[in-house]
């Protein structure tokens, strides 16, 4: 059977949050920034999945839905990127085959890294100490819902506002609106 | 048993002998004599050709014509490892072009060469691998990489690399 991987062959199962933030390197395209949203989605859905293996009675239906409400976010993700995709191959088409560059320069990157590095470790670190705080019963799944979305929309906006290029912080708005929209 | 191939050389060339004496005068089966001979090899020999056409009684140009019309057969050994990139348009758009430079650095390919000196991979570019929403997307062997950037690529194909493994192990082991 075929496997289907991410480039960072991230499945269902619980990834550091070290590991995925060396994993996932600062973005340099709207392709980039799915990917990214695709990546948090997976390490989202495995802290819910984590929660309902610790088969607490109180939390396993709702931590379950919410695993699979991950994935639902996650397959809109992939519907916006391939709209991307469509809209990128239709204008390389309409010009004639240009080579087309990511719009974020190295340079850029290496400037707004340490930046996007710190977003990034800090909303894995808060993706830690509420599933932690869950686990100990400190806190209720819904609770850890709420925190979770507040914190990574919060990140989003933040990422998006790194970017000077608009395509960019679209795409990050786009991430934001997906999650919004399911609410 | 000598390790120097010899052997190995012996053992594949009874089992071709074995499978055109198993085809002699059967005009009509080129392509199964050529599978096994792909099977037996790894690859199609030009002396494998030559001995196919002399058993089975059929021109060697022929012969060629189907080595060389359809994918699955290859004139040249492999690597161990096949690596698949898609050039196809959505990959392009995403920037395939560079996970085929990354590759090609990795495995040390120049002018055109497309396996690795240690045989241990042999670089495919492919027209389309039929996951455009993953793009840039390859393979290596049957599994697929997609949302690719180049700077993973050497540590996706490191996973495969089994002598850079072992050197590396002999690293921590000094």
């Amino acid at each position: 059977m075929m496997l289907m991987n991410t480039a960072l062959k991230i499945n269902y199962r619980t990834q550091a949050a070290n590991e995925l933030a060396e994993s996932t390197p600062c973005p340099r395209s709207v392709n980039d920034v799915y990917s990214l949203g695709v990546n948090l989605q997976y390490c989202i859905g495995a802290r819910y999945r984590e929660i309902a293996e610790l088969n607490q009675k109180e939390t396993r239906s709702d931590s379950i839905r919410l695993a699979e409400k991950q994935m639902e976010i996650k397959k809109r993700i992939d519907q916006a990127a391939s709209h991307h995709l469509n809209i990128l191959i239709q204008h390389f088409y309409e010009q004639g085959g240009p080579v087309i560059e990511d719009p974020v320069s190295e340079e850029t990157v290496k400037e707004i890294n340490p930046f996007y590095n710190r977003l990034m470790s800090n909303f894995l670190k808060t993706l830690d100490e509420v599933t932690d705080k869950v686990r100990r019963g400190e806190m209720s799944i819904g609770e850890m819902e709420t925190t979770i979305d507040r914190e990574l929309i919060s990140m989003y906006g933040a990422l998006g506002n790194l970017f000077g290029v608009g395509e960019m912080r679209k795409a990050f708005h786009d991430l934001v609106e997906i999650r919004e929209s399911l609410a | 048993m000598c390790n120097c191939g010899e052997n190995l050389r012996d053992q594949r060339y009874t089992a071709l002998e074995k499978t055109l004496k198993k085809y002699r005068h059967t005009t009509g089966k080129i392509i199964p004599v050529l599978q096994e001979i792909q099977d037996i090899f790894g690859y199609v020999p030009i002396e494998a050709i030559r001995e196919v056409s002399r058993e089975l009684k059929v021109p060697s140009s022929e012969i060629y014509g189907v080595v060389t019309f359809y994918g699955q057969f290859h004139l040249q050994a492999r690597g161990k490892n096949i690596i698949r990139v898609c050039t196809g348009t959505a990959c392009h758009v995403q920037g395939g072009g560079k996970i085929l430079e990354a590759i090609t650095d990795y495995l040390g390919l120049k002018d055109g060469k497309m396996t690795s000196d240690d045989m241990m991979f042999t670089l495919e570019p492919v027209a389309c691998l039929g996951a455009c929403g993953m793009a840039p997307v390859m393979m290596v062997n049957e599994d697929a990489y997609g949302r690719l950037t180049p700077d993973e690529v050497p540590a996706i194909l490191a996973r495969y690399d089994e002598n850079r493994k072992q050197k590396d192990d002999e690293k921590c082991i000094a």
